[in-house]
């Protein structure tokens, strides 16, 4: 299918852009016509990224400022599964926000035609991201990213909101900075910053410097200790993993817990923290190229501090009472999975990352989901209140449930298969460090049983002589809400039984043969 | 070039001219005339420019009737005419924009002195930005810091006058250091000119001799500029003059004065000592260093200001520092990124000033955070001004910060290690500072106020009665809301999206006008 337009990727980026604007600036009258045209967008979009998916025409050069320097989207075989993966979810997010935010907003149409505008253009700026084929593209939409979510987190208007937005907006601004200082770096030693897989770099081992790989017109090779352009790989890591919620740079997320959950759920445990791994994974095995990080301090120290926040994540979430703050937390913890497999640096690293990255945004915004339709319908936020919904809720439980295992890595769940895929790269990488991570992977998933566990059990089994006409009033949310959980839970099982096709496709991909 | 070559001296002449008329005219013809003059100089900066394009190679004009070494002479190529023609349009925009606020600022029967004011700047500016004497470039040097006083003071109260008073100073003890400079310039080579100084320099450094003099007089010459142009020690005289003078004061000083200082600077880096030179006599590193303190301490202690102007004004501090950084770096692309983070700034800066008025505006006058609550929404092209301008200092891409910022870590990236990772970390770090001071104002601007609903009217009253002279900065009354003819409010939001436009096209066509910047350079020497 080598005949399809690539004029389609710039309608793919836009037309959400635009038709969010368009309801952003021409609040519609009626709800109902607002949900149509926002669903009706939101759907398009993933047909049209989907079917460029499968099509996959030629990259497009947008503007070119310099030869080095232009805008150009297409998508390689990591940018489709990233694309695939917020294609899937954000048509359902959508649904489920349709009943969500007529709690959180009431009657006001004109705060939800906000609040729909901005998540629609934030689908565009999602797929840029996911479509950008070089470094230049992707932080042009890194920085999109992180300004066009900050209405949707400010969107309660409280104190806490502004405060978390605010650590948001630092955080995301100053991580991208320094960021940009890898940018430069790699357009400078480059010569390109075009993604290639396997590296843009090259490294001279008899003199221990890096030069581009490949050389100008001109010829000119400029070099560079190898050292210092680890240092700056360290730079690119920590301030892309300020959205990754690498440990000490992971206080927002929990904060940004105050946003409605479809922002939660979908950009906090997907869009926006996966585009943080995304561009880590970019750097890491498109940049840099992993020839030039391995063995070195470039590898340890910041896989010392992803192993850490493993563990790290778990236990705050263990010791955190609040349902959502506990799931950021668990996220915390599971974004650092796929930067561990990102970190072994190798292929099987990669498509171990890739398949985390995929699966863990079904399982998270799964149970983040569950726990919206307690809060919408019982307006009950907290661990100990739930005690007892489970026979009130059954659906939304249930799918919690199936989630909660999935988290925990049990068999015929898709979580289980990304843990597989990720320690088995780590055991193959004969790195003992790696084999560290392993070690927090088992004790993560130990933590992860607790802290998911608890909640469901209070739900299904509360104390001898629980009081149920309390709690009489509440019951299920309506098909808007529970259609996405069975598509999850699903898909849960789907990929738990079949995931050595996910699997196969993604270690294509890390090899380069997609 | 032919009658083309004529136009930098008349306008000049035509800015000092209208100041003089303007001095005898009533208030509305001298704002006229004003008008005038700046779009006049704005026609004539422009040919020129468009001329220098075309020619390639820098013009000497010979002012009066004697030759070189004894006359009087001017010498521009594609940076000076680009300069001239930038600060016109940014002085067009920064008068039209306080031209709203201009009654409760400026007594109604000193109006005529602002413009003369304006008009005695904008000729010393441009001459500045011409003159190839060093003798010249100092008179009229004196000529910017006496109107600039004046257009800070010309508001009349405490606050301005004490403002005022630091300015002058300040400025004055730079102007001092600057003639001292000039005068052993003068002893050691016995020219004024800067094409005939600069032969006499080449002579002394390759025979060795004189040499300490030499340093000393590059050390004078530009400790004086610093002062001036508010780098990072010398900085204490800026918050309140600009935060204190009127709006257009505020963006002319910010985004004109310092940067015509600057402008000197680099003339006298270039032209008269040779940039080799220069940095072989590693005052650069000093500069450098400077900057990088300046870069930090502007953006903390603009996080620690609760008054939106002053707020602002802190931000040039650190910006200020970014362009010393720059020359500091002592390259060819370091000096690039400079220039262009003058334009840049200037662009931005000014925008800053003007949309900050219109959301004082809004809150009954006060400048400070809590009563700017949800003004962008009172105010709506305020607050895309400020968001804009707030954008482009953050370093978003296609706004002009961005380019700004790339430009300097691309410089900063070719340097040595011991200046590269502090260049690289510090460029990081102030990112961050401003992120913080700018995000937090515009979090605030565009907090829906409606949610206090009930505490409005309360809240009125609160601003009304617990408006001390601190809060309020001047002397205490409360604006009540001003009367806004429908007409100067359409010139307000025209002003402002010509700002908007102005900092996405530096920040879209950047690469033509580094090359212009580049090319700009190249005539230097």
């Amino acid at each position: 299918m080598g005949n399809v337009s690539n004029i389609w990727y710039v309608i793919m980026i836009l037309l959400p852009v635009l038709g969010g604007l368009y309801v952003l600036l021409f609040p519609f009258k009626k709800r109902e016509h607002m949900c149509i045209c926002v669903e009706a967008i939101t759907i398009l979009t993933s047909a049209l990224s989907l079917f460029l998916i499968a099509a996959r025409p030629e990259r497009i050069d947008i503007v070119t400022f310099v030869s080095k320097f232009s805008i150009s989207v297409g998508f390689d075989g990591m940018g489709c599964i990233f694309a695939a993966l917020v294609s899937f979810l954000w048509p359902f997010a959508t649904l489920y926000a349709f009943d969500y935010m007529k709690h959180e907003a009431g009657e006001n149409t004109a705060k939800e035609s906000t609040f729909f505008g901005f998540y629609v253009v934030t689908f565009g700026v999602t797929l840029g991201i996911a479509g950008a084929s070089n470094l230049l593209t992707m932080y042009i939409f890194y920085e999109m990213l992180t300004l066009v979510t900050v209405p949707l987190i400010l969107f309660t208007l409280s104190r806490e909101a502004t405060l978390a937005t605010r650590t948001y907006l630092y955080y995301s601004l100053g991580g991208a900075a320094f960021g940009f200082v890898t940018l430069v770096f790699i357009s400078n030693f480059g010569n390109t910053l075009d993604f290639v897989l396997g590296g843009i770099l090259h490294f001279n081992e008899s003199s221990g410097t890096v030069e581009a790989a490949v050389a100008t017109i001109s010829g000119d090779v400029a070099s560079l200790p190898a050292g210092l352009m680890r240092l700056v790989y360290l730079f690119g890591f920590f301030g892309f993993g300020v959205k990754a919620a690498i440990f000490p740079l992971s206080s927002w997320l929990p904060k940004a817990g105050v946003a409605p959950t479809p922002v939660t759920a979908l950009l906090h445990a997907v869009a926006v923290v996966k585009a943080g791994a995304f561009a880590i994974l970019r750097i890491t095995y498109y940049s840099f190229g992993t020839e030039i990080l391995k063995d070195s301090f470039a590898q340890y120290v910041p896989m010392a501090f992803a192993i850490f926040t493993i563990v790290y994540g778990c236990s705050q979430a263990v010791r955190e009472r609040h349902i959502k703050r506990r799931l950021a937390y668990s996220t915390v913890s599971n974004l650092s999975y796929i930067l561990f497999g990102c970190l072994i640096m190798s292929p099987l690293g990669m498509a171990g990352a890739l398949c985390h990255m995929l699966f863990h945004g079904v399982m998270k915004i799964c149970s983040f989901f569950c726990a919206g339709a307690v809060i919408a319908g019982t307006g009950r936020e907290y661990v100990y209140e739930v005690d007892g919904l489970g026979r009130r809720m059954p659906k939304t439980f249930a799918a919690f449930t199936v989630s909660s295992f999935s988290l925990m890595g049990v068999p015929l769940l898709c979580g289980f298969i990304s843990k597989w895929q990720l320690a088995q790269a780590a055991v193959d990488s004969e790195n003992l460090m790696a084999y560290i991570g392993i070690g927090a992977l088992l004790v993560s998933a130990l933590l992860t049983a607790i802290y998911m566990l608890q909640i469901v059990i209070r739900a299904f089994f509360p104390e001898k002589g629980f009081n149920y006409s309390a709690i009489e009033r509440y019951h299920d949310p309506g098909w808007k809400m529970i259609l996405p959980f069975g598509v999850f839970v699903v898909c849960m099982i789907g990929f738990g039984i079949f995931g050595d096709k996910v699997v196969t496709i993604l270690s294509a991909v890390a090899n380069g043969r997609l | 070039m032919g009658f083309v070559r004529n136009f930098p001296a008349i306008s000049i002449l035509i800015c000092m001219f209208a100041a003089i008329i303007s001095s005898g005219l009533p208030r509305k013809a001298a704002r006229l005339l004003n008008t005038l003059v700046i779009l006049a100089v704005f026609g004539l900066s422009l040919t020129t420019f468009i001329g220098c394009l075309q020619l390639g190679e820098p013009v000497v004009y010979v002012m009066g009737i004697f030759p070189a070494p004894w006359g009087n002479e001017i010498r521009f190529g594609v940076l000076e005419s680009g300069m001239a023609l930038f600060f016109s349009i940014i002085m067009l925009l920064s008068i039209w924009g306080g031209r709203h606020k201009m009654k409760d600022e400026v007594a109604r029967d000193k109006e005529f002195l602002y413009y003369v004011f304006i008009n005695l700047l904008f000729s010393s500016l441009l001459a500045l930005v011409y003159t190839n004497d060093l003798f010249t470039a100092y008179v009229f040097v004196e000529i910017n810091t006496i109107s600039a006083c004046g257009l800070i003071v010309i508001r009349e109260n405490g606050r301005t006058i004490e403002a005022g008073v630091r300015y002058m100073i300040m400025s004055l003890l730079g102007s001092g250091l600057l003639l001292l400079g000039i005068m052993m310039t003068y002893d050691i080579t016995g020219h004024l000119l800067m094409s005939n100084i600069k032969e006499a320099v080449g002579g002394i450094v390759s025979s060795g001799e004189s040499l300490v003099p030499l340093v000393v007089t590059i050390a004078l010459l530009t400790t004086g500029l610093c002062i001036k142009s508010a780098l990072f020690p010398f900085h204490s005289w800026l918050p309140d003059a600009y935060g204190y003078s009127t709006v257009s004061s505020a963006a002319i000083l910010s985004s004109l004065v310092s940067k015509g200082y600057i402008f000197l600077l680099i003339k006298i880096f270039y032209r008269v000592i040779g940039f080799d030179t220069v940095k072989s006599s590693r005052l650069l590193n000093v500069l450098f260093v400077f900057g990088l303190i300046a870069m930090i301490s502007g953006s903390v202690s603009a996080i620690r200001e609760n008054d939106i102007r002053r707020m602002i004004a802190f931000s040039s501090i650190a910006q200020i520092g970014y362009i010393y950084m720059g020359f500091g770096m002592g390259t060819r692309a370091g000096m690039v990124a400079s220039i262009f983070h003058i334009l840049s700034h200037a662009a931005t800066k000014s925008m800053l000033f003007i949309s900050a008025i219109g959301l004082t505006d809004v809150s009954h006058g006060s400048r400070h955070f809590i009563d700017l609550t949800g003004s962008a929404h009172r105010n709506k092209i305020a607050g895309i001004g400020f968001l804009t301008g707030s954008l482009s200092m953050v370093g978003i891409p296609l706004f002009s910060g961005f380019i700004s910022k790339l430009q300097f870590m691309d410089a900063a990236v070719s340097l040595t290690y011991a200046k590269m990772l502090p260049a690289l970390i510090v460029l990081g770090i102030s990112t961050i500072l401003n992120a913080i001071y700018f995000m937090k104002t515009v979090l605030r601007i565009y907090m829906p106020i409606e949610k206090l609903g009930a505490n409005r009217a309360q809240a009125d009253v609160v601003t009304n009665t617990v408006a001390t002279p601190q809060r309020m900065g001047i002397n205490g009354v409360v604006i009540e809301k001003e009367r806004i003819t429908l007409r100067e409010e359409k010139l307000y939001g025209f002003v402002i999206h010509l700002f908007v436009i102005l900092n996405i096209a530096l920040g879209v066509c950047s690469n033509t006008i580094l090359d212009w910047i580049r090319a700009g350079i190249d005539m230097f020497s």
